[in-house]
């Protein structure tokens, strides 16, 4: 009822016309500070930033008034009163400290005494002293810095004409952690930059004043008055932007998918994944990525990711710059990323930057959170199958901070608590361990250290054990030359392998080991040499190192004899240079040339085929032994990466990418969803590598103040040598892999919607896609083609795709998210005929793909309840409890057939065919 | 913990681990032709007969049994030019009794259908298989687990396949001790309540020691039979049938048995087209279903016995039997079985399906069966 009587005072309000009154107007704020030249808005936007006071006016009646004041801590209205003085303008203010500027007559704000028997005003105005009072409070705070002038470089009087650079770290006021990806802006001249991966940013200007912005999601927005006399340095601490109790604030602009250049380019924050609510209970990196515009995977244990048409071996994870090659956990269940060390993630669907490459599709960029360098703080949650715990904190206080992290799982003691005997003798379990160090050396020098352990294993009703590691860890040092020059040095590791053993029969007792290794060095260079230009250049070298499959005997009773393929090792080298030049306000662009160059190294015997015949054992005409770390075979072209935008509007743009990539690394799979097991096989004389070519278009444009981002992409993709299976072909412990795959061409393209709207009360986003892809595998002399050389859809060709994440904050305390997902069900080969052939039916399958599962949708629901936001206390806490596939479709992950007893009997499996409750809590201290 | 927290935890496990399986009736598909299918195989025992079926595919939809290919003139041919002529003796399956293949020769099938279009195999070796050493049983999880021990001492085999009959002896619920003949009741002569029943394996039941330093199949899992099966209730029998194969014709059935038996796990191969040796002389892209082979046939059969193992209960399916005490014209009124007298005049009757072993089995004791 409050509410509606606000509502109708405010209307009363805008209609009534007397005399102005400010004699009720609350603590008045002073105005500050050099207003010169600026149009009304702009003049009213700096008020509405610094003041509490909100202005009513229509823009039509005010556009030929410019502000030209000098102000030194003086009341607004005294401001106004200067302002208007000899102008026919009038203005209001209100106990709400609104302001309303008519012309010739005021608005009356406040009703005749007496005009409501009832005192409505009561309650309401209670409300808003208090969230005003708390609004002053951290307003104040910032405006010491926000008012303060700060000079950069070496004073100078008076300043010189011609450039210079500003630069340094923001970073957040209260962790120390570096924020990346905040705007930091100037209005006048429009020129602007984000932060990188550190948080660090250069910008580069006419010597002068200026009024530098920032702003980030999540983080108040603020601004320092510069002069920039030379070349220097400028740290800036943003603060978390807490929003007071009854208070909804609309984000400002964050207009970067409109202004900036890249395109296809998704970041998620790990705010926004704890939104999502998953399966199990745990946020979950990847299946939030699963819900992005061109992101698709097979099916729902699957966290494979398909990007735009891509295969699941084309997307290069990055984990702090280590490559990971088992993205997930529990066959899929889980993603190998633990929430807690997470900061955001950054996917790069098209237009990647030269600094990227090695592989065809896509790049996921996992960063971690550098550890809090103020103080020690731990975090953890414990949810129905996993818990997780998080410690982080100063070494050297503001120096070296560290965080470091363990989750694990506690399945196995869910699976002894089941009846059935089978289930009680399984075990299902990982681990996953992180380390996180974070050194400043000094102003110039910083490194980084990370490290990463995961491990699987998994065994059935006591016969085989499945297990799989991954393994990462790199050191980054980033060193600042100038304020227009820094660099930044990697070492990288990555290890993955697998094995399985069965030790049931201890005559066949075996164990089956895979696994792929690489060292990654790397150096990589930012140069800003102008306000237009931004360079980057660099170059990298990555080793790898194969062991394609052992297969030996365990224990002394076994008869298995030793069989090892011979393991691979190969050298990817690249360097690459890049440049983004704004050439006007309206169009910028960025073009950057890659050129790797791939040596498959020896030991190795390989074999050579007739040409023009089937390649088969049969048909070996040479095999040639080459000797350790000789070249067998060298690969090597240029990567073009070319991106445009052009500004329609300040809302609006267009931008235009080109990119084509190559990958010398490809996994092999004959599942339809990525499995553990798979085996990674490398470029060799008979395996060529795989080239993609992309070409994308977008447009872009923001509504209401920047709050809504809508934008279409569209995209038209061609795809060589990528591999394919033949029929019956036998992938593992295969010494010619070449006989049993052949090389498939792919056409991938599609057209992307999305509308996304990240602040506010009600925040998401929903988007469709229509995306084809489409595979050939043509028959030649050498091999018999896939569906007689027609094109055919892949498995994860799903045209159809709708997905909604939508969440709601009712107040501080409790939030709720809701997520819909529709999608066109992925194609199946589907059998044919049947017939009878040993005592049972068995089916005869059609072409490959030819027919699709029924159609796939989902609901999920999760809410979200934090504890009381008393801000001292022993440890935050908050639930979180989530029902996945609210309506408990069950949604089919594969359709097949069986024969069984004789007879041919089709299934459908759904995976989480249930509505499945989960509660998860978390904490922190 | 209490009992339902437990159990909804354990629920949300059996999710990971077990996710829900309904049944799937696929679009109506028919296929553009209907494919020739090859059954059988060349068997080089000395007197034995070789016998190949020959069949069309039908539409997976389809209830009718399989179409016969009749007619066709089916030839099995040497590599040194010897042609022998199989008879057609029942519709669709043709046969020839005393053929002596050679080790050292390879022999080929070949077909011309009634409509004149011809078909023909690869050259394949024959095979000679080395008998089965042993055939085990174990108890283990509730039930008995047979197990199959095979050697070849010149470690040549190395691929093989088996299938199996199982046969056992049951009992009717209730024994009849009295029949109506012409509405007389009179004492039964032919027992019904003593039956044997059999079961022939469906599924393809490979194994290979290719990957072991020696010719050894050492514990091979053949089958499960649960402890309170009707199998196990008095007498158990099984024959196995082992058949050496090439790797070639292992790799096919191996291809087969991986698209229609171990479908629907979460990693499942893509189900491909599994063609044999078999192909259409004028369309080479024909598919043709089945894969011809040649070798010999080796068996085993082993008896397990209701006192050598240590189960109870015994589920024989005649659970819901109930018995009536009817008059006679009651008895014959209602079609019912009589079971024995009563003191009353009256009898104890109950239904057909109760007291004849005949309706599951046979009572005509197989003519290898061993008491």
């Amino acid at each position: 009822m409050t509410c509606f009587y606000r509502t109708i005072r405010l209307l009363f309000c805008l209609f009534w016309f007397v005399q102005p009154g400010f004699g009720q107007t609350p603590a008045e704020q002073p105005l500050n500070g050099d207003y010169t030249n600026l149009r009304f808005g702009q003049f009213v936007k700096r008020v509405e930033v610094s003041t509490p006071y909100r202005f009513f006016y229509n823009p039509a009646e005010v556009d030929s008034l410019v502000v030209n004041l000098q102000i030194n801590r003086q009341p607004l209205p005294e401001v106004l009163k200067q302002l208007f003085a000899g102008t026919n303008y009038a203005y209001a203010i209100d106990r709400q400290q609104r302001v309303y500027v008519t012309l010739n007559r005021p608005i009356r704000t406040e009703l005749p005494i007496g005009f409501f028997e009832r005192g409505s005003t009561g309650s309401s105005a209670a409300d808003s002293t208090a969230g005003a009072s708390y609004l002053t409070e951290t307003r104040r705070k910032l405006i010491a810095a926000e008012t303060k002038t700060y000079e950069v470089g070496q004073r100078t009087n008076p300043i010189r004409s011609g450039r210079a650079t500003a630069a340094g770290h923001v970073r957040n006021a209260a962790s120390g952690e570096p924020i990346v990806g905040a705007a930091v802006y100037v209005d006048n001249p429009r020129v602007g930059t984000v932060t990188d991966q550190f948080g660090y940013y250069s910008i580069t200007l006419p010597r002068g004043r200026y009024d530098l912005r920032l702003r980030s999601i999540g983080l108040k927005d603020t601004r320092r008055q510069i002069i920039l006399y030379n070349d220097g340095k400028l740290d800036i601490e943003m603060e978390d932007d807490v929003i007071p109790l009854k208070e909804v604030v609309i984000e400002a602009e964050k207009d970067v998918n409109v202004s900036g250049l890249q395109m296809g380019q998704e970041r998620i924050s790990i705010a926004t994944m704890k939104q999502v609510p998953t399966a199990l209970g745990e946020t979950d990196l990847l299946r939030v990525v699963l819900t992005l515009p061109g992101v698709k995977s097979v099916g729902e244990s699957s966290t494979g990711l398909n990007v735009r048409g891509g295969a699941t071996d084309q997307n290069l994870i990055l984990y702090n710059d280590a490559t990971v090659y088992n993205a997930a956990h529990l066959f899929g269940f889980f993603s190998a990323f633990n929430p807690d060390v997470i900061k955001s993630v950054e996917l790069y669907k098209s237009g990647i930057p030269s600094r990227y490459g090695g592989r065809l599709s896509s790049v996921l960029d996992v960063m971690t959170r550098d550890g809090n360098k103020k103080k020690l703080a731990g975090s953890g949650g414990i949810g129905l199958l996993t818990g997780r715990l998080t410690l982080e904190g100063p070494i050297i206080k503001d120096k070296t901070s560290f965080i470091v992290s363990g989750r694990s799982t506690y399945s196995n003691w869910l699976l002894r608590q089941l009846p059935n005997a089978a289930y009680q003798n399984s075990q299902a379990s990982f681990y996953d361990l992180n380390l996180h160090v974070t050194h400043d050396y000094n102003e110039k020098n910083s490194l980084f250290l990370t490290g990463y352990l995961s491990q699987d294993r998994f065994r059935f009703d006591q016969d085989t054990v499945y297990r799989y590691q991954n393994q990462n860890a790199t050191l980054k040092w980033k060193h600042i030359f100038t304020n227009k020059l820094y660099s930044v040095f990697t070492a990288g590791y990555s290890f993955y392998k697998y094995n399985i053993t069965s030790e049931r029969n201890p005559v066949n007792a075996y164990q089956l080991g895979f696994s792929v290794g690489q060292g990654t060095v790397k150096a990589d260079f930012n140069y800003y040499p102008s306000a237009r230009h931004t360079i980057d250049f660099g170059l990298s070298s990555t080793y790898y190192k194969l062991r394609p499959g052992t297969f030996l005997p365990r224990g002394g009773e076994s008869l298995i004899t030793p069989d090892v393929v011979p393991s691979e090792q190969g050298l990817e080298s690249a360097i690459y240079v890049g440049d983004r030049y704004d050439i006007s306000e309206r169009l910028s662009i960025s073009a950057g040339l890659r050129y790797s160059l791939y040596n498959y190294l020896g030991p190795r015997s390989v074999f050579y085929y007739a040409p023009g015949l089937p390649r088969s054992v049969s048909n070996i005409t040479d095999t040639i032994a080459y000797n350790n770390n000789e070249v067998i075979s060298t690969y090597h072209g240029p990567e073009y990466r070319f991106s445009a935008r052009y500004s329609l509007t300040s809302e609006a743009s267009v931008k235009v990418s080109f990119n084509r990539m190559r990958q010398y690394i490809q996994m092999l799979s004959n599942t339809t969803a990525i499995s553990p097991t798979d085996i990674w096989k490398l470029s060799d004389p008979n395996i060529r590598p795989q080239v993609g070519d992309q070409y994308s278009l977008g447009l872009y444009k923001n509504f209401r103040n920047n709050t809504i981002e809508t934008s279409v992409e569209g995209y038209y993709k061609t795809m060589e040598n990528m591999l394919d299976y033949r029929n019956g072909a036998t992938l593992l412990l295969n010494n010619h892999i070449e006989t049993d795959v052949v090389n498939a061409e792919g056409k991938a393209y599609g057209v992307e919607f999305l509308i996304k709207k990240l602040t506010g009360k009600l925040n998401g986003w929903i988007s469709y896609t229509y995306a084809r892809t489409l595979l050939r595998v043509k028959p030649t002399t050498s091999n018999e083609g896939i569906n007689q050389g027609n094109w055919y859809p892949s498995n994860y060709d799903k045209p159809h795709d709708v997905t909604m994440i939508s969440n709601y904050k009712i107040n501080r305390r409790f939030s709720m998210s809701l997520n819909f997902t529709y999608n066109t069900g992925r194609p199946i080969t589907l059998p044919l005929a049947k017939y009878t052939l040993g005592n049972s039916q068995r089916v005869l399958y059609s072409e490959r793909n030819q027919y699709r599962i029924p159609d796939y949708y989902r609901v999920d629901f999760s809410m979200n309840i934090e504890g009381n936001h008393k801000i001292k206390k022993l440890a935050h806490s908050s639930w979180t409890v989530g029902v996945y596939n609210l309506t408990g479709r069950r949604n089919p992950y594969s359709v097949y057939f069986r024969s069984e007893n004789g007879v041919i009997r089709g299934y459908r499996l759904s995976i989480f065919g249930q509505p499945i409750p989960s509660v998860t809590y978390n904490f922190r201290f | 913990m209490n009992m339902s927290l437990k159990k909804s935890l354990g629920w949300v496990l059996v999710v990971l681990v077990s996710s829900c399986v309904d049944p799937y009736r696929p679009p109506e598909i028919t296929a553009p032709n209907s494919y020739l299918v090859v059954d059988g195989f060349l068997d080089s025992g000395p007197g034995t007969t070789t016998t190949i079926r020959l069949s069309r595919t039908q539409n997976v939809s389809d209830t009718k049994a399989p179409t016969a290919e009749t007619r066709a003139q089916v030839t099995i041919e040497s590599d040194r030019n010897e042609t022998y002529r199989l008879n057609e003796t029942t519709t669709g399956v043709y046969s020839i009794t005393g053929l002596s293949p050679q080790t050292s020769q390879k022999y080929r099938l070949r077909i011309r259908t009634a409509r004149g279009t011809d078909y023909l195999s690869d050259f394949v070796a024959v095979k000679p298989t080395p008998a089965i050493e042993a055939i085990g049983w174990r108890v283990e999880n509730d039930g008995v687990q047979l197990f199959l021990d095979t050697r070849d001492p010149q470690n040549n085999t190395r691929y093989y396949r088996w299938e199996f009959e199982e046969t056992w002896r049951f009992t009717a619920g209730y024994q009849s001790f009295y029949e109506i003949v012409n509405k007389q009741v009179l004492p039964r002569l032919v027992d019904i309540y003593r039956c044997w029943a059999s079961n022939r394996s469906t599924n393809i039941i490979l194994g290979s020691s290719a990957r072991l330093s020696q010719d050894v199949i050492n514990d091979f899992p053949l089958t499960f039979i649960p402890g309170s099966s009707a199998k196990l209730g008095i007498r158990y029998s099984i024959l196995v049938r082992q058949y050496a194969l090439t790797r070639e014709a292992y790799e096919y059935w191996d291809q087969l048995a991986k698209t229609t038996q171990s479908l629907g796990s979460l990693f499942d191969p893509q189900p491909t087209q599994v063609t044999g040796n078999v192909r259409s002389v004028s369309n080479p892209n024909e598919p043709v279903l089945g894969y011809f082979g040649a070798g010999s046939v080796a068996t085993k059969r082993i008896y397990i016995n209701r006192s050598e193992i240590p189960f109870r209960r015994t589920i024989t399916g005649y659970e819901s039997c109930v018995v009536d005490t009817l008059t006679l014209p009651e008895v014959m009124e209602q079609n019912k079985f009589i079971i024995d007298l009563n003191d009353d005049g009256r009898f104890f009757a109950t239904s057909d399906a109760c007291v004849d072993c005949r309706l599951r089995g046979t009572n005509v004791k197989p003519a290898f069966w061993e008491d």
